[in-house]
């Protein structure tokens, strides 16, 4: 009895471990294809897209960082969408809109008959619901995009296909502002938008019971799963023209290596943010490998405090134009990014078309120019071949967040042929932060930081320039530069039509290129890659799964 | 177990409390005594404005003294409350248990097939000493135990490349699947760091049971059995590995805690969204109470492991305890 007990026992294991065997080896289930009648263009199927780390922790647009914004856009319309092609805003749910003449009420006329994915009307009134929402609760719930609602006081809707919104002066920037402002559905949120706003960051906003998320954009999110994935589908009741693909899935991989691997085995069939080292072997594999201009910088960030307590001569313009002689941009670019990155000059990027002042030139590597000019400056070396200067010798700290370990020796040895030593500090992205404002916010200690962390978060360049100000010392001011008359360029530049204003946001990018509190190192591509069984991506500066625009999955279709 | 027996497990529980207490303590102090915090990198980012700033101190409670944090924090406490993620708004309650629940399946089936091998293993070793198979099983314990996992998961994602999912707990992608479908895929997902984790796990199992075994093999009780008689199996089994199990217990109480506490180099190597990430990532986001919360589901379950383990000691050695 026991003997064949055991017998039986050992066939049960070993026709399970066949069965996982069988399982674990087994493939997936194939997506259904189609063809339009032309065979021109296949429609259908499911773009399996993976991306590098940004786990995603909720689909609420109003909790934590903007690693979820990729995904919202897709779901929540916007009267304007930016245009791939022009580069300009573009109707959207709004058809066309007017300004009044002293440019404060922005009338939008929105498409008709529009619906939500279950079916619920999607008029003007989701709208000015979402910004009146916003405006309400942007000290406390709301307060993620207290940004994109400055200077609104109200929004309202003379009829359903109209909404009007009334700002205290002009803004600048309502196009891109209301690009950023996804509209959610009334029905949904208006219950959340009571009292003190808690339940409004309270709400999950997940897919349930087999329903997606409510969604009026291109795609609904028919499935999440923290940290790890999203599934969008086409939305049927789109009003916009309908993605040729069924959907598209995002996984999230916190291996760069397991991600190529995947793409390469067919696991999955694109993939956004890919490093540099992995870009031959997937040219070589038969891939489709974009590399375009980014909104990233990389940067060395100059204490320009006037608290500033020690080594007070890198507040000087001309040791810091000499210290950027002695950068080696080009071997930057060339060592770090494998090519895959240009040397920057100004704070926004070229991504940012019109933006971008082409009058800045980078400056040159070129180290005789620059111990001329700290010779000049009266900077002797030392005995030990470091120079000194109002009685020190010129050594200096550099918080060092990681990934930029090798850009740091370059800087290190360009640095070391002017007599100027820097040493190494590595912090997170937190503590460096810290570091860098100090405990009361005076940014008294610092001397340089490199970050890789710069860049352009939309095409409208109203944030990079904020960054300088004095208004967010303390809260994102990464330099300590306080400028008066710089603040009050900001301030003016929000408030200008845009030809105008384009005058100004030039002045200031020169300005900040002269005094140089942010010295912009390369600017970083874009890298993505795709099987060619797809085609007909859009990808932005920011990435396949970037947040410019809705486009980058709209005409994607098999080949 | 008697009288004496009993107050050596109230003593252990009573000297675990107290452990978990000191615990609680020293995550609320260590975690601020990081630099910076959650609301400095939460209002650094793109588009962020003082109002944001503002609002999340104000909603984070860090405008507030710090002894009112640490009194608000055990008032939660004791309320079985572990307060709201800085990160998603969620209790993090809920986030602990979604991950626990990503990070037990994958961790347990490694673990167990770890034991198993290097129980399996070490008893060959031991008991077919000095023969090829020892040597050849020792080299291979030996360097599984030495190389880390993360080289270990990176050759196993080469090797099964295409075969195996490559990452994530799940594929997305799938489309109005069966329910055995979705298990057949969590299934395929878990096979390879689960893998990762027997591979470098066994070898210490296989090395501790190996030299146990040895040295109660070389017991004169050993030889009493061997000269009445008694088949080799039988030795090996009631005498020799009843024995040699002592320190194993050990050893495995404490890997039980990690199945919970999960592998934070495993689950990066293979995307997996586990507790070994969100502390990571708490960590990286000065996520406060979610630090809070992980380390004292650390905490509870070390004290709990080691607890099962003494209880057990004081069951197979009744030396233990008085």
């Amino acid at each position: 009895m026991g003997r064949r007990a055991s017998t039986r026992g050992r066939v049960l294991v070993a026709a399970i471990s066949l069965a996982l065997v069988a399982v674990a080896c087994g493939g997936g289930k194939s997506t259904a294809k189609k063809a339009t009648p032309d065979g021109t263009v296949k429609q259908g199927g499911v773009v399996k897209v993976g991306i590098s780390g940004a786990p995603f922790a909720s689909l609420n647009k109003f909790i934590g960082p903007i690693g979820i914004y990729p995904a919202l856009i897709q779901i929540y319309p916007a009267l304007v969408q930016l245009d791939p092609k022009s580069l300009d805003y573009r109707p959207d749910f709004a058809s066309r809109w007017e300004t009044s003449a002293d440019g404060t009420t922005w009338t939008f006329h929105t498409v008709p008959g529009a619906k939500w994915s279950d079916g619920q009307p999607l008029t003007a009134e989701d709208a000015a619901f979402t910004f009146n929402m916003i405006v309400q609760f942007q000290k406390s719930a709301t307060a993620n995009y207290a940004f994109a609602v400055a200077k609104l006081q109200t929004a309202d809707t003379p009829d359903p296909n109209t909404v009007v919104l009334h700002y205290g002066s002009p803004v600048s920037n309502v196009l891109a502002q209301v690009q950023t402002l996804g509209i959610l559905p009334k029905h949904v949120w208006e219950p959340l938008a009571m009292g003190d706003g808690a339940a409004i960051k309270a709400f999950p906003n997940v897919p349930e019971n087999g329903q997606p998320v409510v969604s009026g954009g291109p795609f609904m999110i028919t499935d999440f799963k923290k940290d790890d994935s999203l599934l969008f589908l086409r939305n049927p009741n789109y009003y916009g023209q309908k993605a040729l693909i069924d959907g598209f899935g995002v996984k999230s991989y916190s291996n760069q290596d397991a991600m190529v691997s995947a793409l390469k085995s067919g696991e999955i069939d694109a993939i956004s943010g890919v490093a540099p080292t992995a870009v031959d072997s997937l040219k070589s594999a038969g891939f489709t490998v974009s590399a375009i201009p980014g909104f990233f910088r990389s940067d060395l960030i100059v204490n320009s405090s006037q608290n500033k307590a020690k080594n007070r001569e890198l507040l000087d313009p001309k040791v810091r134009e000499a210290l950027e002689y002695a950068i080696d941009r080009k071997e930057i670019a060339q060592v770090v990014s494998l090519g895959f990155a240009q040397p920057g000059d100004s704070i926004i990027t070229p991504p940012s078309g019109k933006w971008h002042n082409p009058n800045l030139k980078v400056a040159g590597f070129d180290v005789t120019k620059a111990n001329q000019l700290l010779d000049d400056l009266g900077y002797r070396r030392g005995a030990d071949g470091i120079r000194v200067a109002d009685g020190h010798p010129m050594s200096y700290e550099v918080i060092l967040q990681p990934t930029l370990d090798r850009a740091f020796q370059i800087i290190q040895a360009g640095f070391d042929k002017l007599g100027v030593k820097v040493t190494p500090r590595a912090l997170d992205g937190a503590a460096a932060f810290q570091a860098q404002k100090g405990p009361d916010n005076k940014y008294a200690d610092f001397d340089f930081a490199l970050s890789a962390g710069g860049g352009t978060p939309q095409f409208d360049p109203d944030f990079p320039l904020s960054t300088p100000t004095c208004r967010v010392l303390g809260i994102y001011n990464t330099t300590g530069y306080c400028n008066p008359e710089y603040d009050k360029l900001y301030q003016q530049q929000s408030a200008l039509p845009e030809t105008q204003r384009l005058q100004a946001v030039y002045q200031m990018e020169e300005m900040l290129y002269n005094a140089r509190p942010v010295i912009v190192l390369t600017y970083n591509n874009a890298i993505d890659a795709w099987s060619n069984k797809w085609t007909g991506f859009v990808p932005s500066g920011r990435g396949l799964f970037g947040q410019i625009w809705i486009d980058t999955f709209l005409q994607a279709h098999q080949s | 177990m008697g009288r004496g027996s009993g107050d050596y497990i109230v003593k252990r529980v009573a000297f675990g409390l107290v452990t978990v207490f000191v615990a609680v303590t020293v995550n609320f102090v260590l975690f601020r005594a990081l630099p910076g915090t959650a609301v400095s990198n939460l209002s650094q980012v793109p588009r962020a404005s003082p109002e944001l700033k503002a609002a999340l101190e104000k909603e984070f409670g860090l405008d507030r003294p710090k002894w009112q944090q640490y009194g608000l924090y055990l008032d939660q406490l004791v309320h079985g409350n572990l307060g709201i993620s800085y990160d998603n708004q969620r209790p993090v309650s809920e986030n602990l248990t979604g991950a626990v629940r990503n990070t037990v399946p994958m961790a347990a089936l490694g673990l167990v097939v770890a034991i198993a091998l290097g129980i399996l293993v070490g008893t060959l070793s031991a008991w077919r000493r000095g023969t090829r198979l020892e040597h050849l099983s020792s080299a291979i314990t030996v360097t599984l135990f030495s190389v880390p996992a993360q080289w270990v998961g990176l050759i196993l994602l080469i090797v099964f490349a295409g075969v195996l999912p490559s990452g994530g707990i799940r594929s997305p992608f799938l489309i109005g699947a069966t329910s055995w479908g979705r298990l057949t895929d969590e299934f395929r997902h878990m096979v390879l760091p689960s893998l990762t984790l027997a591979l470098t796990l066994y070898g210490g199992y296989a090395l501790v049971v190996r030299s146990a075994l040895l040295e109660t093999l070389g017991e004169d009780y050993m030889l009493t059995a061997r000269a009445k008689g008694l088949p080799p199996r039988t030795i090996l089994r009631t005498h020799a590995l009843r024995n040699a199990m002592l320190p194993t217990i050990t050893m495995i109480a404490l890997s039980a805690g990690r199945i919970v506490t999960g592998y934070i180099l495993v689950e990066t190597v293979f995307s997996w969204p586990g507790v070994g990430r969100a502390i990571y990532q708490a960590v990286l986001q000065r996520d406060y109470p979610m630090l809070q919360g992980a380390f004292l589901l650390l905490t509870v379950t070390v004290v709990l492991c080691n607890l099962a383990a003494d209880v057990a000691y004081a069951r197979l050695d009744p030396r233990v305890g008085g």
